[in-house]
This record gives C-alpha cells, sequence and structure tokens, in this order.
C-alpha cells in the first residue's frame, strides 16, 4: 500500500474547509458515496494499530496520524497500563500495510479518554486532518475506522458508516457507527475525511459507541505534547455511566407504530425494562457526567421528560429530595417506578435550583 | 507478543472505561485474564460485561437476580457520591487470573502464586466484598464457594469449561461456542427499529427511507425462512419456479415453510447444499415468482449498501467494510513458521522461532533463528507483510524463500502447506498440553465482539466473503444485500460480530447458480473449494500409490519366501 504525499492531503482537506453548510442533508446516497469511497482511499493509511506489550501480555487498541512527523491521537485508556500504573511510555504501532514502528507515549487526559503518541523515527506520514469541533453538527454522515480484535494483515481496517447522533462536546459524542474491543483509540472522520472523534466506549445498544469529541484534543494540545499525564478515569467511568437496554427475553411482534415515537433517541432507555414481566417506564433523557456533574444532554422528542419541562445543560442534584448518587443511580430509581408515576427532579439551571416533575410515560 | 500468529491477542477493551481485558495467549499455555480496572462504583460498562458473562456462562436465573439485586442496592445507597472536590482518588484494582493444568487438575493462579476458591474473597477486592455484603444483605447470599457469588461462580464455571468438564448434555462441542449459544438464545439482540430510533440515527424511518425506492424489487424476491413456525433466515428467489437461496445451517431441521412478501406461507423443503458457504437452495411449489438479478461485480470498500427484508424499510443500512477474502483457512498458504518473539524487528527480515512440525518449511530445511528476507522476490520486513503474501497464494503453490542464515544470504524453493495444516499441527499441540478439548472462538473470549447482537453460529470458513457493517439479527442472513443502484450485490450469510456481517458477493453466488439456470438444480462447486479438494486426491492418490508400492514389495519378498519352501 503506499503512502499518500500528505502534501495532497492536506491540499484536498483545505478545499473542503469552506463548506459551510453541512453536508449531512442535503446529499442524496450517491454524492455521500462518492464522498465514503474518497475519504477510505485518503484516510484508511492513516489508521494504526497500537500495541502495548507488557511481558508476554498484548493489549491492542487503535489511532490515527494527524501529523506529517508521525503525532497519533488515541484513547487514554489504550496507553493507561492495566494495573492503574503509569502505563508504558513506548509502544509499537503497526501501519495498514503491516509496517511496525516504534512509538513514545506523549500525555494522556485520563478524564476524557485521550492521549497522544509519536512515532519515534521518520517524517512524511500519511496523515489526516483534526476538523475544528465547530464545525461538528449533529446527525452529520460519519466514518469509523480502526482494529476491532488486534491487527489482521489480511482485513485491514474496516470501514463502518453511521450518524453522529449527540455530539455534545462536554461529554462523549455518540454514533451508531458499530466500534468493538480493539477499537478504542481509533478516529471517527466526517465525510470529508477529518477526524472528528476517538473511540472510546460502547454499550450494549449497537447504535451506542462513545467517541472522545475532537475538541478535546484542540484543548488538550499543548499539555499532550508537553507530555502531562492527568485526571483519573473515575470520571470518566461516571461520565460513560449511562443506562443501557435490558435485553428484551424475546423480540414482540412490533405492534402498528405511533408516529410521535419516531423521534426517540437510541440514547434514553433509562426506564429500561426489566427482564421481569414488569411495565417498562419511559423518562426520555441522556445523561453525562460533564465537569463532575450529572448534565442532560439530550431530551427526546415527545418525552416525559420534554413536556416537563426539562432541558439540556441541567445538571441534576436530586430525586425526589434525595441526592442523586450518579447517572446510574438516577436511572436505577427511575427504573424502580412505574408508568403514571410522577418524579421530581432538583435541577441546577443557569445556577438556579428549581424542581420540576415528571410523569413517567409508558416505554413502548 | 507471542500469539500474533495463533489466536490474535484481544485487545484492551473499553466497555464505558471499565476495561475488562481478556487475553488469550498461546504460550506456553492459554490463558484468560481477567482485569477489573479502575474504580469499582465503575458503573454500566462494567455491569454489561458482567451481565454479558454471567449469561454466557450459562448461570441464568439466580445468578443474575443477584447480580441485578446487589447492583441496584449498590447504587441507591448513593457511594458513588456526586461531589467533585470530595472524590476520592479511585482506588485502581488489579485482578489477573490464570487458568492452568499442569497435570494434576486445574488450578487458578494470581501473579504466580495458586489461588484457591475460597481466597477469592479476599483478592477481588472491595467491588467483591461489596457485592458479598449485598447478598448478604438479601439474606440469600451463601458466602464464597456456595454458588452465592456471580463473579466466582463466573470463574469457576469458566475453569470448568475450559477443561471440557461443563455441559454434560453437549459433547464434544466447544464449549465456550455452546455458552455462547445459549446466551444468544436469550436474546441479546437490542431494540432494532427505526421507530425507536433518534431523527438523528441512520436507522430511524426518515433515513431508511431513502432507500425505499431502491430496495423494492429485491424486496418482492425475498422470503422469510421459517423453521418450525419461527423465522430462521431470509431467502432470496432464484428461479421463478420456486427455488431460494438461504442460510444452510439454520434449516438443516424442523419443518420448513417460507413466507412470501405478500404474507402467503408455503412449504419448503432443502434440495441442494454448499457446506463451503453455508447455502443451502430450498424449493417451495411455487411458480412466476419475482427473481432477484443477482450482479456479479466487484464492489469497492466505501460502498454504500443495505440488508433488505420483506418490509418496506431495510433492516439496516451501512457500507462494505472490507474487500471479499477468503475465511478459509484451507485455500491460504503457509510456510509452517512461528514468528521469533521478544526480538527487536529492524525492518530487515523476520526471524523464524520455532518450526511446525510436518510443515512445509521444516521439510524444506530452513532452521529457527533463520531470517527470512523476501518471499518470491518480495521483502518481508515484518510478520504481517509475510502473512500478507504468503496467504494470498494457494496451498501447493512453489514458494521461493530468500533467508539469512550466519550472516550468508540463501535461498530455497518449496510447495506451501495451507494455513489449516498449520493451525491444525499446532492446536493439537496446544490441546494435549492444556487437556483443554477445543479451543475457544475468538468471539467467546472478547465481550464487546457480541455486544448488542444476536451472532450466528456458523460464521467462518467461507472461501470468499465481503465484510460490512450490516446490523442484522442472526435469523436475518440468506437475504438480498442492494447497492445504490437498487442492485442485489451480495446475499448475507453470517451475522458475525458487532461490527461484522459477512456476505456472499454476487460474483460467488451466480457462479454457484450457472447450474441451476442450465436447468439441473443443484449448486455448483466453486473454485477454490475445487482446487481443495483436488489437491486432497492427490494427496490421497499419492499415499495410496505408496500403499500399493509397499503392499506389491510385501507380495513380491513374500513369494519369494514362498518360493524357497516349494524347492525344498
Amino acid at each position: 500500500m503506499t503512502m499518500l504525499p500528505p502534501s495532497a492531503v492536506r491540499g484536498l482537506a483545505a478545499a473542503f474547509t469552506v463548506l459551510t453548510v453541512p453536508a449531512v442533508f442535503a446529499d442524496t446516497l450517491k454524492e455521500r458515496q462518492a464522498k465514503v469511497l474518497s475519504v477510505v482511499e485518503k484516510a484508511r493509511p492513516a489508521v494504526v494499530c497500537i500495541q502495548s506489550r507488557s511481558g508476554a501480555a498484548m493489549g491492542s487498541g487503535s489511532g490515527v496520524i494527524v501529523s506529517n512527523d508521525g503525532i497519533i491521537l488515541t484513547a487514554a485508556h489504550v496507553v493507561d497500563g492495566t494495573g492503574g500504573g503509569k502505563g508504558p511510555t513506548e509502544v509499537i504501532v503497526v501501519l495498514n500495510d503491516g509496517r511496525e514502528v516504534k512509538a513514545k507515549v506523549l500525555g494522556r487526559d485520563r478524564n476524557r479518554d485521550a492521549a497522544m503518541v509519536k512515532i519515534e523515527q521518520g517524517s512524511e506520514w500519511a496523515h489526516v486532518e483534526m476538523a475544528k469541533a465547530e464545525t461538528v453538527e449533529q446527525g452529520e454522515w460519519c466514518i469509523a475506522m480502526g482494529h476491532p480484535g488486534g491487527f489482521d494483515p489480511q482485513r485491514g481496517a474496516p470501514v463502518r458508516v453511521g450518524r453522529l447522533w449527540q455530539n455534545n462536546d462536554k461529554a462523549y459524542y455518540r454514533s451508531d457507527c458499530t466500534v468493538s474491543g480493539g477499537d478504542s483509540g481509533g478516529p471517527l472522520f466526517d465525510l470529508d475525511g477529518r477526524v472528528i472523534g476517538i473511540h472510546s466506549s460502547i454499550s450494549m445498544d449497537l447504535a451506542e459507541n462513545r467517541h472522545v469529541p475532537i475538541g478535546v484534543f484542540h484543548d488538550d494540545w499543548e499539555r499532550l505534547m508537553k507530555g502531562d499525564s492527568w485526571g483519573n478515569m473515575n470520571k470518566l467511568l461516571s461520565g460513560s455511566e449511562d443506562l443501557t437496554p435490558k435485553k428484551k427475553e424475546k423480540p414482540e411482534p412490533k405492534a402498528a407504530p405511533k408516529p410521535e415515537k419516531g423521534d426517540t433517541p437510541p440514547g434514553p432507555r433509562e426506564p429500561a425494562p426489566q427482564p421481569s414481566a414488569k411495565t417498562a417506564v419511559w423518562l426520555g433523557i441522556v445523561m453525562d457526567v460533564v465537569d463532575g456533574n450529572i448534565t442532560v444532554t439530550e431530551v427526546a422528542d415527545g418525552s416525559p421528560a420534554q413536556k416537563a419541562g426539562l432541558e439540556l445543560e441541567d445538571v441534576i442534584l436530586k430525586i425526589d429530595g434525595k441526592a442523586a448518587g450518579g447517572t446510574g443511580d438516577i436511572a436505577a430509581r427511575v427504573r424502580g417506578a412505574s408508568p403514571g408515576d410522577a418524579v421530581t427532579f432538583t435541577v441546577r439551571r443557569k445556577g438556579k435550583e428549581q424542581d420540576i416533575s415528571v410523569t413517567l410515560a409508558e416505554r413502548k | 507478543m507471542k500469539s500474533r500468529f495463533f489466536i490474535p491477542v484481544i485487545a484492551v477493551v473499553a466497555a464505558g472505561g471499565a476495561a475488562l481485558s481478556l487475553h488469550a495467549q498461546d504460550q506456553p499455555k492459554p490463558k484468560l485474564e481477567f482485569k477489573f480496572n479502575g474504580d469499582p462504583r465503575g458503573g454500566a460498562a462494567m455491569e454489561e460485561t458482567l451481565r454479558k458473562m454471567i449469561e454466557r456462562m450459562g448461570l441464568g436465573g439466580e445468578a443474575r437476580e443477584q447480580l441485578d439485586q446487589a447492583l441496584e442496592q449498590w447504587k441507591q445507597s448513593g457511594e458513588g457520591g456526586r461531589g467533585t472536590q470530595q472524590q476520592q482518588a479511585p482506588q485502581q484494582q488489579q485482578f489477573r487470573f490464570e487458568f492452568k493444568d499442569d497435570g494434576s487438575g486445574p488450578k487458578m493462579f494470581r501473579n504466580g502464586k495458586e489461588v484457591k476458591p475460597e481466597d477469592l474473597g479476599d483478592l477481588m477486592g472491595p467491588m467483591q466484598k461489596q457485592l458479598e455484603e449485598m447478598f448478604k444483605q438479601q439474606g440469600g447470599g451463601e458466602g464464597p464457594g456456595n454458588g452465592g457469588n456471580p463473579l466466582e461462580e463466573m470463574m469457576k464455571e469458566l475453569q470448568k469449561r475450559m477443561q471440557g468438564g461443563g455441559d454434560p448434555g453437549a459433547p464434544g462441542a466447544n464449549p465456550l461456542e455452546d455458552l455462547m449459544k445459549r446466551a444468544q438464545k436469550g436474546g441479546l439482540g437490542g431494540p432494532r427499529t427505526g421507530r425507536e430510533r433518534s431523527r438523528f440515527s441512520k436507522q430511524h424511518t426518515a433515513a431508511l427511507a431513502e432507500w425505499r425506492p431502491l430496495t423494492k424489487a429485491a424486496r418482492e424476491s425475498t422470503v422469510r425462512v421459517l423453521r418450525d413456525g419461527e423465522q430462521v433466515a431470509l431467502g432470496t428467489i432464484v428461479s421463478a419456479d420456486g427455488y431460494a437461496l438461504t442460510k444452510a445451517s439454520e434449516v438443516d431441521k424442523g419443518s420448513l415453510e417460507v413466507e412470501f412478501e405478500n404474507g402467503r406461507i408455503v412449504t419448503a423443503k432443502v434440495v441442494d447444499k454448499m457446506d463451503a458457504y453455508d447455502l443451502a437452495l430450498l424449493k417451495v411449489e411455487a411458480n412466476g415468482l419475482p427473481v432477484g438479478s443477482i450482479v456479479p461485480e466487484e464492489v469497492a470498500v466505501g460502498t454504500l449498501v443495505a440488508a433488505v427484508s420483506v418490509d418496506e424499510d431495510p433492516l439496516a443500512t451501512g457500507v462494505i467494510s472490507v474487500p471479499a477474502r477468503s475465511l478459509s483457512e484451507k485455500t491460504k498458504g503457509a510456510l509452517g513458521i512461528e514468528f521469533k518473539m521478544d526480538v527487536e524487528l529492524d525492518g530487515t527480515g523476520v526471524p523464524i522461532g520455532k518450526l511446525v512440525t510436518g510443515c512445509a518449511a521444516e521439510k524444506a530445511g530452513l532452521k529457527p533463528d533463520d531470517k527470512i528476507m523476501a518471499v518470491n522476490g518480495q521483502a518481508v520486513p515484518y510478520p504481517a507483510t509475510l502473512m500478507r503474501i504468503v496467504s494470498a497464494l494457494k496451498p501447493g503453490d512453489p514458494v521461493k524463500v530468500r533467508y539469512e542464515r550466519e550472516g550468508k544470504e540463501a535461498e530455497l524453493e518449496f510447495p506451501l502447506s495451507s494455513r489449516e495444516e498449520l493451525l491444525k499441527v499446532r492446536q493439537e499441540a496446544i490441546l494435549k498440553e492444556t487437556g483443554m478439548k477445543q479451543l475457544p472462538d475468538r468471539r467467546a473470549l472478547d465481550p464487546t465482539a457480541q455486544m448488542g447482537s444476536s451472532l450466528s453460529g456458523n460464521a467462518s470458513g467461507y472461501p470468499k466473503a465481503v465484510q460490512s457493517d450490516l446490523t442484522i439479527d442472526a435469523n436475518e442472513c440468506g437475504g438480498p444485500v442492494v447497492d445504490v443502484d437498487g442492485r442485489i450485490v451480495a446475499i448475507t450469510i453470517a451475522r458475525a460480530e458487532r461490527v461484522s456481517t459477512y456476505m456472499v458477493p454476487g460474483k460467488v453466488v451466480s457462479d454457484l447458480l450457472s447450474d441451476l439456470k442450465s436447468g439441473k438444480f443443484t449448486l455448483a462447486k466453486d473454485e477454490d473449494t475445487l482446487r481443495g479438494e483436488l489437491r486432497e486426491s492427490e494427496q490421497e492418490l499419492k499415499k495410496a500409490e505408496e500403499a500399493l508400492k509397499e503392499a506389491e514389495a510385501r507380495r513380491s519378498s513374500a513369494a519369494e519366501q514362498l518360493k524357497k519352501f516349494e524347492k525344498k
């Protein structure tokens, strides 16, 4: 596989930066396909597998080269060791064509699961551009690459396509590009081939694939380059502790769809149905931990939460007067209620506390 | 990094940050390693993983309920706290267990020291203890060792199953595969209808609607395949007088019916099968059916596609992830070497660690520590480049290997082994060494590979398959896949992992159907299968010839001796 001359990659990317209208909603299938094909061709050589070896054990994640001299974006947990120690200082980078090069770990922002690695020698590495955070649009089509299951020379980095259904810069981005173990640290591209996110985690839901927003790397750039490692995984864990759907025992025959259900985001599954016969309740929000606060990052259209007046950026302090222990805690308490029950959320909005009572609905 | 050649090492897995990583390595013994990383309050991801593991272990009901209750209480207790300033630094915990059998029965080790089940409670740290507390409070806990602890149960069960001792009901079956199947029966597929999705999601009705005009023809030539009244697959109609292709392993028993797009249900029977592709040809009593026209073209990576069913909206939309490749080890060439580990590669060649007994490289006279520089004139600076070149060649193909031994370069030419031969020898060695009955499927070792999907049991070995990211369910294989021109470019054959669905390319399908068109109504064999059969029969012939010669030699020697008797 040949490397693209980096200047060509830059030139192409630059030509696209004048686009101000998101290409998402206007394009046709064929136009979109043309863009995907072009991203595959120019971006795939910049996608790498990152192997950290300690003794006989090996961890394998992914990354993407973003500079001529081999700076790689990845996820902190890919290069953060295993036992809470300092983590490896050196990793092996396997390029898409099978070449192996040594790289050193620069810095890690454990709060946001962001890290940078740099190939030790050489220049003229095939690379891609990083998108500006403000150009990332909710609902835009996106492309995921990485090395799920580790490097496979006969396979390379599989391409996946989906949409960015949530783009809150302070939390995770969420897309329905499916990723799995080994993809961690791999890139999420926009249709112009710019990196908009780095794969971080998933839930049981195929549509719930979480990515570190590209803005985190812009904000952290200098510290990461300097070699700082900071933060802790605890915040990260809390942040990702949103709810996951309990699986239905058996898919039930579908009743005729109600039109208003069309706008339910895949995320808000708080009142996930219990495996037992208990009726599932519906609240209709996605929560993330933003700066240590449990923050509403998505409100489903037509949901009980929206009707009651819960808004984006609301910080949830209490439920029914009891302090909220975490996103999982809130979920559990909602799950414990029944459709028709009223639940009172004490939230902080623009510095002021207020109570909002939500009447839960049945999740159909 | 010792196992690059055999079981791919399962990556550090980030399931919501609470990383649980499983490593399967073939050196010197396979090892499963659990690492619970981070603050035990870590939450959802850990919960998911545990649930998944418990399901996979087949522990089901009780363990699941206990975990449910424990986690619920754990969360409600508000232990997590919301404060930021006072938040304690997370106590990083690391738990690593190895399962080994040194001949005196299975044992569990941690940091090289043997661990007895009764010691587990102490080792698992706060999370374990907290869970145990919960069990006790529930009044149902019986403490460690008595089935009261899902984590421990899980490990014990896993250990048991790794040793082939689990589930007497499935003799000879791969124990972990069996577990996986059980987990799948529990219904791991998530909500996937477009109507449940965010308006910003690709599965939302509005996004799927783009495809409606394109899928109409394909939809009409699709049937649901029912086994004992339940959908087990889809089928693609390939002939107007009642023939459809479907996934063979889903229709190998039971009474079969197909349901057409208009709701009509007709009895069906399997008239032919093609094992290599897991394809079956169904015959139904019907005429004048709409036939899907399958285009024999290769589709490029990045091509947008949709998986079609009988419904108006496609089942899923996605992209060609990986170009057509062989998933069959039979058709891939191999030298029969293991790479030398723990050496720094300088990009000039790949040093040999060991030679696989009875395979091509050993027979040709290559030795450990020889450095392979080039294969058929192409440089092989790294293991991945060597593997890529060699596995693209066919078993039996002559190969020129340039190598360096004690500073001198030389070249050898010899016919390749197949990857199947190589893997078989290596597997046998590992099984013998460890006492395991069968090596686990990669998917069984990586929880994230399965998350969110029901997976096909038969999902590998196809001589040629295209990989896509279409999120169909296991009972939706066998249906058509269309491109942005509405042409059928492939047929889905396996929901393999969270990120992958395999499809038989249109070219292969139309080749298989050539006999069908001539009215013979059987599936033709593909080139690779025929090559494999030719090679196998040639080998058998060679053996038979040798046996013949031996027999002849024995006969003439016996006749000789007999003559002596007669003279006397």
